[in-house]
């Protein structure tokens, strides 16, 4: 046992260690390759999963922009004028000598109001025609953020505006369309080229429509109709309950006399206006 | 015994994120309104992320269901999580009164109607089945589990160390740093 055999050993234990270390270096790698992969798979599938969402979106948007918003021509709507007041930015139709006046606050993006319009329209159509009633429509925006982008609310009030300035009496049939294909709250509101082409199939030609052009882009009315939105949400004569007992101001909210409608949990609300203005 | 644990655990995990996914999938329009009622992003950013939010859970479902890169996903799906918990918590200390969306019906809710705390705890419990397999990633029935079997099936050709070293393998998870520190005590 000599210090020969001592280093001979040593050198077998240093090649055994180099043969070790080479080993762990080539097991190394291959033991990584299913780590790698394995991330590589979960990156992919989450990024995957981004771009589809992505798509998906993009997919919601274009549909709802290529569509193309059918014209409705309300049933009544040549039987009674309307007329564009620029002081108030509003709209009142109906004919002069009718003794009641509604005032309607609504949102174009506006799901309720959209059921206002569905479930009360053609009765209200129908009191304009027969002289009973005026309605004074004030369009608001409280929902302009409430779309994607933002600003449908508000772009829909100045276009239609624009079209009341050069065709009062085409309004109610350009706004009853608004609410018979309404876009959904919280997703893509109509482009503004959208808008456009409904006034244009509405039967505005010519100069009337470069008029109205006009109008639309230099966004006329939108001061004045944000300036109506905040004086309208500030005015507590228009607050209604909220579910939870609080007071506010919300859309559609109607207005007769002074008296806020309950249209909703009355449904002869306008038969009841009528009586009592016509007692037969 | 406690891989049946992790094993419920993931399937747990995975159970939130495809049903909460699934449900914010279905309804774009109130995921956005959901996102929106945080109060946090320009609308932009909003859209952006309700878009992506829906898919992104469904994806962390789907991979945490097969177990593949089970620690790697838990780990996400904590963040995400913590994240959540955050933007909850946030919303209660500046007073505004939300639905959380987690699973849907995001949005404003009457002043007496928010369930704040139930939400965060709801989340923290998630959080747990997540750092459960962070911490311990082994489970019955998964994709790591496949390929660890095959490495193993593999080691078993090399020296007796090796088995040793892939049990220890095993039990710290996917991790290939038991062959490594074996190797190391050994020189």
């Amino acid at each position: 046992m000599g210090g020969a055999q001592r280093g001979n050993r040593k050198r077998k234990q240093n090649n055994r260690t180099q043969a070790a270390r080479t080993v762990a270096a080539a097991r190394g790698t291959n033991k990584d390759l299913p780590k790698i992969i394995i991330g590589v798979a979960v990156v992919l599938v989450i990024a995957v999963a981004v771009v589809v969402g992505v798509v998906l979106q993009q997919n919601r948007a274009t549909q709802t922009n290529n569509a193309t918003i059918p014209p409705v021509t309300t049933p009544s709507g040549d039987h009674y004028p309307g007329q564009f007041d620029k002081s108030t930015a509003t709209v009142l139709v109906g004919k002069p000598t009718a003794k009641i006046t509604i005032d309607a606050y609504e949102d174009f993006l506006c799901s309720v109001c959209g059921e206002f319009e569905s479930t009360n329209f053609t009765a209200v159509d129908q009191q304009l025609a027969a002289g009973t009633i005026k309605v004074r429509y004030h369009m608001v925006d409280i929902l302009n953020q409430a779309s994607v982008p933002p600003g449908y609310s508000l772009m829909a009030a100045n276009t239609a505006l624009a079209l009341a300035t050069v065709a009062p009496d085409k309004f109610i049939d350009y706004h009853y369309s608004l609410y018979q294909d309404q876009p959904k709250e919280n997703g893509p509101g109509y482009t503004q080229a959208q808008l456009n082409s409904l006034a244009s199939r509405s039967g505005l030609t010519g100069a009337a429509y470069q008029q109205f052009l006009t109008l639309v882009n230099n966004k006329t009315y939108e001061t004045q109709l944000t300036n109506n939105t905040n004086a309208a949400a500030s005015n507590s004569a228009l607050f209604q309950q909220n579910q939870d007992g609080s007071k506010g101001f919300g859309t559609p909210t109607i207005v007769s006399g002074g008296q806020i409608q309950n249209w909703q949990n009355d449904p002869n609300w306008l038969n009841t206006l009528v009586k009592t203005a016509y007692p037969s | 015994m406690l891989d049946g644990v992790g094993t419920l655990a993931r399937l747990g995990l995975a159970a939130v994120w495809l049903i909460s996914g699934a449900i914010k999938a279905a309804d774009p329009n109130g995921t956005y309104a959901a996102v929106r009622a945080y109060n946090l992003f320009p609308s932009g950013v909003a859209s952006l992320i309700a878009a992506v939010l829906p898919y992104l859970e469904l994806a962390l479902g789907l991979l945490i269901l097969v177990g593949i890169g089970t620690r790697l996903v838990a780990v996400l799906s904590g963040l995400l999580l913590l994240v959540y918990i955050a933007g909850i918590a946030q919303s209660w200390a500046r007073g505004l009164t939300i639905n959380c969306g987690c699973f849907g019906n995001g949005g404003q809710v009457a002043a007496g109607q928010t369930h704040y705390l139930e939400e965060i705890l709801r989340d923290v419990g998630f959080l747990a089945l997540a750092v459960w397999l962070v911490v311990r990633p082994r489970t019955w029935v998964s994709v790591d589990g496949w390929l660890r079997g095959r490495r193993e099936w593999v080691d078993t050709t090399d020296d007796g160390d090796d088995a040793e070293s892939s049990r220890a393998d095993s039990v710290s998870g996917d991790s290939g740093e038991g062959t490594a520190s074996t190797v190391a005590r050994r020189t």
